[in-house]
């Protein structure tokens, strides 16, 4: 896995000597610097001296492209200063990736959070590039024209973001969010002479949630510059040539041109430490390790100078060049030769390393090498460990520590510590031993050098598992991703599914679709959740759009599909897969873009005609969004439904501003409901023209009285209302108003109006037999609370028990005894009797009841 | 900050509101927990001071699952009804609750542009659609350029649960959508719920149902499951049978007038998502006021109406005639406390007597309540001779030849009455739609009815409307086949007050028995099921389905796990338990064993009928419970509405004298 060298170097024999012989103290707390990988690309001959480097964070990849402005001795690879070439190399110096690199004029790069390649160049374009050094689709940014007149002179970036700086007028841009690439334009610096540097805390560091850039001025202070405004922070130990901010956004190294170091509070309120090195040549690049130590490298000296807090400092001598990554634990170290790691000790391993150390994991540790070697003092230093609570601890810690290691054989060492403690400690219950040791194959396996990415455990944290099989996918290390999905028992889809991707757009134009087809679903099959949408998407991108519509019949989810088929210009099959998905909104998406995307509405029309489905939801569409209306109208035309079209009319014809569009309209109606042979519909319309004329002239006539719009029997009820009785009389036999319906109209509009004699004369010239009955009559009476007058319609009543019924029902006691005993109906006069409660009432049918013979 | 968060879950988690869904079957209780979770959760994605901004269609909803203070607790400081004008707020944040509707996106583009053009720009937007964000009006607002100003989701408020064995979805004007219109989407969101409600409670093992769209609703369920599937259902089943009922099955019932006491208090009051709202006299029974509101018309009062009033609950469900003898009862058994004042002799038997008279004291209040109610209606209805006699003419209408009261000739007449009177339009249509689903009509009544209807309520307003219910087949001219129906399923029972018809759904309707509900009971109890009734709905022009849902083998396994050891704890129990014990817990058994059937009718449901289906639910012959969903809780006339349809009239007077 590793090279035999590096094991070779750690695996110093005895104790735990070999793994504290690379410590160094700072103050109270150990680092240690470990060589990891011999450099791959030693072969190639790469001297980073000779190029632009950009190093992703996680352990990953590091990107060259040859650096214009080193003055060099024309050598053998001078064609890379004519054809610059992009390379991309894992961090063990793997080859990834070599291409063209036609731009000029780069002012720096960096890697975002994605593992993408950022390049800004100097006139504000922006270009984007995956792993393997292909530009990024979509993620093309031009920063605007003050970056392209003015230039761009120099770029800071973090992982989710940069800020630039103009040449001249110093004028500060940012991008804050590669997803949503705006470009925004912060406050103004007043600076007359460039800043001597710059240092940016990133939006999610910052209290105010929006970027901060710090630059150290010519005159030796520094400002802050947001999206609102310029400060000057009056700081006097400058002028500054280097400032870092730390991981946390908290803390802030600023190196002085007179070679002190401070470190500050991001805000400038603290002046937390200073050291002095006395050299009055800035170092190349100060980085932080931790939140604790900072870290100089001078490259003309080859000098790398750790500073811990409180001034104590440990130097390490290079001879050759080397560029410094922050990592959220530690600080990477890549050169030429070599790939190092540079980061605190753990906590854990400190516990059990430190010379001396007596803790429970040191005992636990001794005990198991003792064990091994055995020694019988194994025993004695296991009973040392008192309580349980303690073993525990001991166990946990030895595992804390494995996992912590890069070096697999002292990693082994210590989870046999930890198994050997889990024997004499009844009370592990934990799955811990069983989780670091799959965590552990998981990072091995990364880290081997083919593979390259140098995760460390606490970075694997960070990164969770997720990020980290995407990375191992997007170098196309898909078997490596399935056997890491499988370990940890996660979800393989999107393994699979990139693989799918991959696989697609990496073949040659000559393998053919079947074969491609054959292979995907060979592998994919059977697994839930796969998107077929997303591969073929893929197989689209690619120019395989048969193939991309085979896949997406795999697509289960219709919301996935259909979109796609539109975008392929499937118009049918779109519309069929949104049709069977029963999903209305999709089916609305498709009609609208298919409608939208014929010139000529009929092509369109004869795609839906064989699609009911689509053909209602395309009218209810149309009639909901009233600005269809023509598209409905050529719609009916189209399909000749009439007495739609007809009633379609109508709904226009009232729609009308002007009487007589709408007379028109209506006229079209009738012709349309003619031909649809709707009679009765043809018959209303004409009745209805014929009404509106008449009500038109009328209205004119009287002036402010609205007219227009009134309903046959609402005029005939008007003309009653005013006892108009002949212009009621005419109305109804113009419109044929049935007589019923002419009755029953008069009967309540008289009532209503209390015209009493009228509604008498109405009932007398019926004579006996009203085609209505007498019960309307009684209702409309009864109505308007008139007992009187409702008792002499009830008294036409032909049935006697409606008769009876009626009068006690509107109280006319007096007329229902005297019907009662018309009648001779003692029984009535006994229910009159108890429904009355009327004493005068009780009295007299007493009265009756006594005179009359029992 | 800590006790701001504490006040915000005490106000999720207050179940305040929900007490009347305790009882249920299964837990509705966590559905409506759901939803409270689901609303505060979109409230949090917006940070700062809110103004809620509303879909009017939305208030009634939304106030069933969540109340003002819960709102304030999550940070809304206002709450205003999205309107065709600007919005005028001082908050930061402004968060949208509406339906997925294009027209509503164009009212928030208008807000949002208004509010950035008077340069106001600082704002949060946060749009959630109801219960479904569509591409649709995502494309809309992204044509109106906000799209990016905005923070989009979903809020999937489905079925509310209304009462204990009640949800609806509360969709309104889906029966006009899905049979006229011809747009399926209320169907896809009935789907939607189903799934959403078998991931909660378990895959519903048996599934039928009658009508068309019954049949797409399964069909979609059906896909949506093979869209996602993987492990949803790993629970064991609650409910065991499904059946879904298209509305257009039976248009009949909805037509005719509710004589249960909660149907008729719906049928003439109306009642809203569980609110009626009255003038205040009618609650209280006193006589108005009229010193200060003389004038103006008299205050309304929203009144609440759920299972939460336990005398509602015993009463809403029977027939309104029998309500006086059984009110009259309650406020007996009141007295009768009241008095036993004069018994308490000892300071014990009078502190028992205080707690008797404080429940009796609620009970009052709440009987004199629906003494009031109940008076209210009765005046209205069977004290008024025009309702009694249109009773007579329902009945005779769906009793057919059986009838004696009157002959359907009369009944013609009547209709023709109602129309010549100009009478609502709504209550002449539904007994005209009535006339043609039941007794029919020839051609030339046909006709002779549209040309009427057209003569009193104006073409504008008659003609698109009687094309509507021509197209849903309430209004036709061709004979009914309703004869037959009703009697094959015996639908009509003379003298409805006798005690042989006491076992019958048909007191719902003095009689008659919702068809919809009879199909039920008799699909529920034949041996073939749906098959039974092969006849009967064929004259009925229905189709219907049967379909087994697999349960996942791991759940068929618990399933069978958990009725042994529910048999067998029976069994260990019974030796120790005397014998009124064993009694009470042979009744809970029974009462537990009952297989739960969810009933969901497309295109919605009365009140009527839910009392039909809760009177087939405690009958000790029946081995069922139901559980009744529905799209929306409709009465005749809020149908019938849905269909009247008035052309829009921008008529200019001015523009009479260029003719």
């Amino acid at each position: 896995m590793m090279s035999d060298g590096v094991v070779e170097k750690l695996a110093v024999a005895g104790g735990g000597g070999d793994v504290t012989a690379s410590w160094n103290a700072l103050y109270d707390r150990f680092y240690t610097r470990k060589t990891v990988y011999e450099m791959q690309w030693l072969d190639e001959g790469i001297d980073l001296d000779k190029y632009v480097v950009a190093c992703a964070p996680y352990g990953g990849p590091v990107a060259l492209v040859r650096d214009t402005k080193k003055v060099l001795l024309v050598g053998h690879d001078d064609d890379e200063l004519v054809h610059p070439i992009l390379h991309i190399f894992a961090t063990s110096g793997k080859r990834i990736s070599a291409t063209d690199f036609p731009f000029k004029g780069l002012v720096g790069m960096g890697w975002t959070i994605e593992e993408h390649l950022v390049v800004v160049l100097d006139d504000g374009k922006v270009h984007t590039f995956d792993i393997f050094g292909q530009e990024v689709r979509g993620r093309y940014i031009e920063l605007g024209s003050e970056c392209q007149s003015d230039g761009v002179a120099q770029v800071v970036f973090w992982d989710t973001g940069f800020v630039v700086r103009t040449a001249s007028s110093n004028q500060l841009f940012t991008i804050t969010d590669y997803e949503q690439p705006i470009v925004e334009k912060l406050a103004h610096a007043p600076l007359s002479k460039p800043p001597t540097s710059m240092a940016v805390v990133p939006p999610y560091s910052t209290e105010s949630g929006s970027v901060e850039v710090l630059l150290a001025t010519s005159g030796g202070s520094i400002g802050l510059v947001d999206n609102k405004s310029w400060e000057d922070l009056q700081v006097d130990s400058g002028p500054f040539n280097k400032m870092v901010v730390s991981p946390t956004g908290a803390l802030i190294a600023c190196f002085n041109d007179e070679g002190t170091l401070y470190v500050f509070s991001t805000d400038f309120s603290k002046n937390l430490s200073k050291f002095v090195t006395k050299s009055r040549r800035p170092p190349r690049d100060v980085v932080w390790c931790g939140e604790d130590s900072v870290v100089l490298y001078w490259d003309t000296i080859g000098a790398l100078l750790m500073v811990g807090p409180y001034g104590d400092f440990v130097k390490y001598q290079y001879d050759q060049p080397l560029r410094l990554v922050t990592e959220v634990d530690g600080v990477r170290i890549v050169a030429n030769r070599q790939c190092e790691y540079l980061q605190r000790v753990p906590e854990s391993a400190q516990d059990i390393f430190k010379y001396q150390s007596k803790s429970p994991a040191a005992r636990l540790y001794d005990a198991a090498e003792a064990f091994e070697a055995r020694d019988a003092t194994a025993d004695d230093n296991m009973r040392m460990i008192e309580t349980e609570d303690d073993k525990v601890l001991a166990i946990e810690k030895c595992l804390d520590a494995a996992a912590r290691e890069f070096d697999y054989k002292t990693q082994r060492r210590l989870l046999k510590a930890a198994s050997y403690g889990m024997l004499f400690c009844k009370s592990w219950k934990s799955d811990m031993f069983v989780e670091t040791c799959r965590v552990l194959r998981v990072l091995n396996a990364v880290r081997a050098a083919d593979v390259g990415i140098l995760l460390t455990y606490e970075q694997y944290l960070k990164l969770e598992i997720e990020a980290l099989v995407d990375r191992l996918v997007a170098r196309h290390h898909h078997l490596l991703a399935l056997r890491v999905c499988e370990y940890m028992k996660m979800e393989p889809q999107r393994v699979l599914v990139h693989w799918a991707c991959t696989k697609i757009s990496h073949a040659r134009q000559d393998v053919p679709d079947q074969q491609l087809l054959a292979e995907i679903t060979a592998k994919l099959n059977g697994q839930h959740q796969i998107s077929y949408s997303e591969v073929a998407s893929a197989a689209y991108a690619s120019n395989r759009v048969e193939l991309a519509t085979k896949l997406l019949d795999f697509e289960p989810r219709a919301a996935d599909q259909v979109p796609l088929l539109i975008q392929m210009k499937q118009d049918e099959r779109a519309l069929d897969k949104a049709i069977d998905s029963g999903d209305t909104d999709l089916i609305y998406l498709a009609l609208l873009y298919i409608q939208r995307s014929y010139d000529d509405d009929r092509q369109f029309f004869s795609i839906i005609e064989s699609r009911p489905l689509a053909r209602s939801m395309f009218v209810t569409y149309c009639k909901r969004h009233s600005h269809n209306t023509g598209l409905l109208k050529s719609y009916y035309y189209y399909f000749k439904m009439h007495t739609e079209a007809a009633h379609l009319a109508c709904r226009e014809a009232y729609g009308s501003r002007r009487l007589a569009d709408r007379l028109k309209l209506l006229n079209v109606a009738d012709a349309f409901f003619t031909d649809s042979r709707n009679q009765f519909a043809a018959q209303v319309t004409k009745e209805q023209i014929d009404l509106l004329r008449k009500q038109c002239k009328v209205e004119l006539a009287l002036r402010d009285t609205p007219i227009v719009d009134m309903s046959v029997l609402e005029l005939i009820e008007d003309n009653v209302r005013h006892l108009q009785m002949k212009a009621a009389n005419k109305i109804c036999s113009d419109f044929k108003v049935p007589e019923t319906q002419f009755l029953h109209i008069q009967v309540k509009t008289l009532a209503e109006c209390h015209k009493w004699d009228e509604l008498a004369r109405l009932a007398a010239s019926k004579k006996k037999k009203s085609p209505i009955g007498w019960v309307p009559f009684i209702e409309a009476c009864v109505q308007e609370k008139q007992m009187q007058e409702a008792t002499k319609y009830i008294l036409k009543l032909p049935d006697y028990a409606d008769k009876m019924n009626w009068l006690c029902n509107i109280a006319s006691w007096k007329e229902a005894v005297e019907l009662a005993v018309k009648e001779k109906d003692n029984d009535a006069l006994d229910v009159i009797y108890h429904r009355s409660k009327n004493p005068a009432v009780q009295a007299m049918i007493d009265r009756i009841l006594r005179s009359t013979p029992q | 900050m800590s006790g701001k968060v504490k006040s915000k879950a005490a106000a999720v988690g207050d179940t305040s509101g929900g007490e009347h869904l305790a009882n249920a079957s299964v837990n509705l209780i966590s559905l409506r927990q759901h939803a409270r979770l689901e609303l505060t959760r979109l409230l949090d994605s917006v940070r700062g001071r809110k103004a809620l901004v509303l879909d009017r269609s939305l208030s009634g909803q939304l106030g069933l699952v969540a109340e003002v203070s819960l709102l304030k607790a999550f940070g809304v400081a206002q709450i205003h009804y999205l309107l065709e004008q600007p919005l005028a707020t001082d908050c930061e944040a402004v968060v949208y609750l509406v339906r997925p509707e294009t027209r509503l996106m164009h009212l928030i583009a208008d807000q949002v542009q208004g509010h950035i053009r008077a340069g106001d720009t600082g704002k949060k937007y946060g749009v959630f659609f109801v219960s479904r964000r569509t591409m649709l009006c995502e494309r809309v607002l992204s044509d109106r350029g906000v799209y990016g100003e905005l923070l989009l989701g979903e809020y999937q408020l489905d079925l509310i649960p209304m009462e204990e064995d009640l949800l609806s979805l509360e969709l309104p004007g889906v029966f006009r959508e899905c049979f006229l219109d011809g747009d399926p989407t209320a169907l896809f969101s009935v789907a939607r719920s189903l799934v959403k409600l078998q991931t909660l409670f378990g895959l519903i093992p048996h599934v039928s149902g009658v009508g068309e769209n019954a049949k797409r609703v399964y069909a979609l369920m059906d896909r949506m499951r093979r869209e996602s599937p993987g492990d949803q259902y790993n629970v064991v089943p609650e409910i065991d049978s499904l059946i879904l009922i298209d509305r257009s099955v039976d248009l009949v019932t909805p037509m005719l007038t509710q004589l249960t006491y909660e149907g008729l208090l719906d049928e003439v009051v109306g009642i809203n998502n569980s609110y009626i709202d009255v003038e205040e006299q009618v609650l209280t029974g006193k006589p108005p006021t009229n010193s200060s509101s003389s004038s103006s018309e008299p205050a309304k009062r929203k009144h609440l109406l759920n299972g939460k009033d336990s005398l509602y609950k015993e009463v809403r469900d029977l027939p309104f005639r029998s309500l006086g003898a059984i009110l009259h009862r309650k406020a007996g058994e009141i007295q009768e406390t009241y008095n036993k004042k004069d018994d308490a002799q000892t300071v014990s038997q009078l502190k028992e007597y205080m707690k008797q008279f404080k429940t009796a004291h609620t009970d009052h209040k709440e009987l004199q309540t629906h003494i009031n109610l109940a008076e209210h209606v009765n005046h209205r209805t069977l004290k008024d001779m025009r309702f009694v006699y249109q009773l007579d003419v329902e009945h005779c209408l769906v009793a057919g030849n059986k009838a004696v009261t009157m002959s359907v000739d009369e009944c013609v007449s009547y209709v023709d009455g109602l129309i010549g009177k100009m009478e609502p339009m709504t209550k002449a249509l539904r007994l005209l739609t009535l006339l043609s689903m039941t007794a029919g009509l020839d051609r030339k009544q046909f006709d002779a009815f549209r040309r009427k209807v057209v003569q009193a309520y104006g073409f504008e307003r008659a003609m698109q409307t009687l094309a509507n219910l021509e197209a849903v087949g309430m209004l036709r001219a061709s004979r009914s086949s309703w004869d037959k129906v009703r009697h094959s399923l015996r639908l009509w029972t003379e003298d409805a007050q006798e005690s042989k018809s006491q076992d019958d759904i048909c007191f719902t309707h003095q009689g008659y028995a919702p068809l919809s509900v009879r199909l039920i009971e008799v699909s529920s109890a034949a041996k073939e099921g749906w098959r039974a009734l092969d006849d009967v709905l064929r004259l009925l022009n229905a189709e219907h389905f049967t379909h087994q849902q697999e349960l996942p083998v791991s759940i068929q396994e618990r399933a069978k796990i958990m009725g042994q050891s529910s048999s067998a704890s029976t069994s260990s129990s019974a030796g120790t338990s005397s014998v009124t014990d064993q009694h009470q817990q042979h009744q809970q058994q029974q009462q537990g064993r009952k297989k739960l059937t969810l009933v969901y009718f497309l295109g919605g449901v009365t009140f009527a009928e839910i009392s039909a289906l809760r009177f087939l639910s405690e009958r000790e012959s029946s081995d069922r419970r139901y559980i009744v969903a529905t799209t929306k809780i409709i009465n005749g006339a809020s149908l019938l509405d849905d269909l009247i349809e008035f052309l829009p009239n921008e008529l200019d007077r001015s523009s009479l004298k260029e003719l």
